[in-house]
């Protein structure tokens, strides 16, 4: 046989060869059409009955006011982004590498919807029923919008981490949106996109190549004129958008919705002009925590950029409207808090930029602070004793107004001693020694204290756990609880030693009992004199 | 040689269509498909109907399609007549969706003769009670006559007929696996 007569069959079996290759860059397909810059929207009817769909309630500076399972798909959109969200974080399975398309294509998170919505709401919500091999679907065609439903007969759970007993809520979202921005089922093994799962399904949050290529297909390859978020700042009610390829005039800014429900059309500031690199405009009131977009002056997909998360803190809180409180934790709290004081927090929004917050009408002070605001929906003051029991103010003011909320301070059930100052207890001889005494109203307290922390214990009368049967007990007060439930005691300490400590402890008599005996003792609190 | 070269690359495009034609499924092998479905029929698409719900809570704008599948079981033998269902598809031009996870209109068309797996559940959303066509577009497999007999076409990887498979090959191993789950069960 000649050798020229081989090289023909080898060309032809060669080919075959390379179409079969599994793993092939052509795995992906196409639906048909595209997602216009209006259908750009996504949101999640959190209807997912499924605790493990919403367990996830610890906040990500990436994600802001979301948790669960509206997180969860979140994640999965982004992922389909032109690159990394943010600072490409808050996915254990890919930990800095969130937002992997490198297409022409972003999204907007548009928060929580109020019901399923019809077939092209852009809406994720759970669907009853199942069991028949579907885990998940989205129905099209795209041109007009789009829906995706999560059977209930799996157990869906929200992440964060990657070790998933049931069905990965982020990694099946993620192929859903795939769906949903125009791509088929992929034949690549190890796609997104392919048809089938095993198991959780969690490598599937994190695009393939052959998706890459896919979505790339049908957005084009990340033009270098798309416009680019790299950061933002807020201060005071107002935005400023940092980045590249931004128009001189007529650009827009995209916003998260604050509230719930919509059309999921983005919050937008329209109209707005640009150096090319810097956009700043008000914040609108209607925007919460989530995605800000740049929209150049254009319809194409190459005209919206990156999606970049932001609380909107920063001056005026996220709307530039009065604080919003919407919980307050605990709800209620004894009047005297051992090792106090108390942290209580709210949460709400529009925290950031508060100039004062007053418990009971009294300002707490800034410096030493006795509140601080981790992020503006979030509010943790320190609870001061105050002058009656039941409700107490509490009142958050920013520029734009002030918000009142209450919480219960209840009598403290049976007698309690506090020692003021830190925790543990140094005390300083020029102050003396400063103790709250708390207990039910009319309650009778008589306060001790002791260098000896060995009992004092006469039958029937009382029993103390310091004294040292009587041999260093000394009464410094004995006093009624008045109605505010607490009363302040302070007792001289001059001429003893630095480097003492003292131990105190209450002895109360009730008066619901008739101030029946034995008298009982009260927590122990103890304190070494500092100098 | 010219002759040899048209063939060569035709086959090889061909096998490669017969993998790319893949279908975010439930990923079974015959045995688990066998297992988790009530049946699995050789059988004629005689006819199709759409039909819309719309549900107080799980939305409206709820569309299946009813298949009337007239055939064999590959477990039993016994001729059957069964209406399987599975999300999605347009009553008209404009009323209905597309569902990501359907079988394609192509291989639903009336007189396809077909492989498919099904299975009675009480829910298929919308309190739409229906033998559910397994797995959606997973649970339906195109078949083709040849000389030797039916071929049932595999799917690829992730599916629970991979390879083209003979009708009578697949049916003793559908059997097969059916009697083994049965002794399971006992």
């Amino acid at each position: 046989m000649k050798l020229s007569n081989l090289i023909l069959p080898v060309i032809a079996l060669g080919a075959a060869a390379v179409l079969l290759t599994p793993g092939s860059s052509n795995g992906w397909s196409t639906i048909g059409g595209s997602l216009s810059q209006s259908q750009r929207d996504f949101r999640t009817y959190n209807n997912f009955t499924d605790s493990s769909a919403n367990n996830n309630q610890t906040p990500h500076s990436q994600f802001p006011g979301a948790q669960g399972a509206v997180m969860a798909i979140w994640k999965a959109s982004v992922e389909w982004g032109s690159e990394l969200h943010g600072d490409g974080t808050g996915d254990a399975h890919q930990s800095t590498t969130l937002g992997s398309g490198g297409a022409n294509f972003d999204v907007s998170h548009q928060g929580e919807a109020t019901s399923v919505g019809t077939s092209n709401n852009n809406i994720h919500s759970e669907l009853s029923g199942g069991s028949g091999g579907v885990l998940a679907f989205t129905e099209t065609p795209i041109s007009d919008g789009w829906r995706i439903r999560y059977y209930a007969s799996w157990t869906w759970h929200d992440g964060p981490g990657t070790s998933i007993s049931g069905v990965d809520l982020q990694g099946v979202a993620c192929h859903e949106y795939g769906h949903a921005l125009g791509l088929g089922h992929s034949t690549s093994g190890g796609a997104t996109m392919a048809p089938s799962i095993s198991g959780s399904g969690v490598v599937t949050r994190s695009i393939a190549t052959d998706d890459k290529n896919g979505v790339k297909a049908i957005y084009g390859t990340k033009s270098a004129s798309k416009p680019h978020i790299s950061s933002i700042s807020t201060s005071s009610g107002q935005i400023t958008v940092t980045g590249t390829g931004f128009d001189s005039s007529n650009n827009q800014l995209w916003f998260t919705q604050k509230a719930s429900g919509g059309n999921g059309t983005p919050i937008k500031v329209t109209g707005l002009s640009s150096n090319g690199t810097t956009i700043t405009t008000s914040i609108p009131s209607a925007a919460g925590p989530g995605d800000v977009l740049v929209r150049r002056n254009s319809t194409a997909h190459s005209g919206l950029s990156n999606s970049f998360p932001s609380d909107l803190s920063g001056g005026g809180g996220g709307t530039g409207g009065a604080p919003v409180i919407a919980t307050v934790s605990p709800s209620s709290i004894d009047a005297v808090v051992v090792d106090g004081p108390a942290s209580i927090t709210l949460t709400g929004s529009d925290f950031t930029g508060t100039s004062q917050v007053s418990v009971d009408g009294t300002p707490l002070s800034i410096f030493p602070p006795q509140f601080s605001i981790p992020n503006d929906n979030t509010l943790v003051l320190n609870f001061p004793l105050v002058s009656q029991l039941g409700a107490v103010t509490i009142d958050v003011t920013n520029g734009q107004g002030t918000t009142q909320t209450t919480i219960q301070v209840n009598a403290n059930a049976s007698t309690t001693v506090e020692l003021k100052g830190s925790t543990p207890a140094f005390l300083i001889q020029g102050l003396g020694l400063q103790t709250i005494l708390g207990g039910q109203v009319g309650d009778i307290v008589i306060l001790t204290a002791s260098p000896e922390l060995i009992a004092t214990n006469l039958p029937g009368i009382v029993n103390l756990a310091i004294g040292n049967n009587y041999s260093s007990l000394f009464i410094l007060n004995t006093s009624v609880i008045p109605a505010q439930g607490f009363v302040e005691v302070t007792t001289p300490m001059a001429g003893l030693p630095i480097g003492l400590t003292i131990h105190t402890q209450g002895a109360g008599l009730s008066l619901s009992s008739g101030f029946a005996l034995p008298a009982s003792g009260s927590n122990v609190q103890s304190g070494t004199i500092l100098f | 040689m010219k002759r040899l070269i048209l063939p060569l690359l035709g086959t090889a495009v061909l096998i490669a269509a017969a993998v790319t034609s893949q279908a975010q499924i439930e990923r079974l092998s015959l045995d688990q498909m066998v297992q988790k479905t009530d049946d699995a029929l050789y059988a004629e698409i005689i006819s199709k109907e759409v039909i819309r719900i719309d549900h107080p809570t799980d939305g409206p704008e709820l569309y299946f399609t009813h298949m009337t599948l007239a055939g064999k079981s590959l477990v039993n033998g016994e001729d059957t007549t069964v209406v399987v269902t599975f999300p999605g598809g347009f009553i008209d031009d404009k009323d209905g969706v597309w569902n990501s996870e359907a079988p394609s209109a192509d291989d639903t068309k009336i007189g396809n003769k077909v492989v498919a797996f099904y299975k009675h559940i009480d829910n298929a959303g919308g309190d739409l009670e229906c033998n559910f066509l397994y797995a959606s577009h997973g649970g339906l497999f195109r078949t083709v006559d040849s000389p030797a007999g039916a071929v049932v076409m595999g799917r690829g990887e992730g599916y629970a007929i991979q390879n083209n498979t003979r009708l009578d090959e697949l049916s003793t191993a559908i059997t097969s696996s059916s009697k083994k789950n049965d002794k399971e069960q006992l």
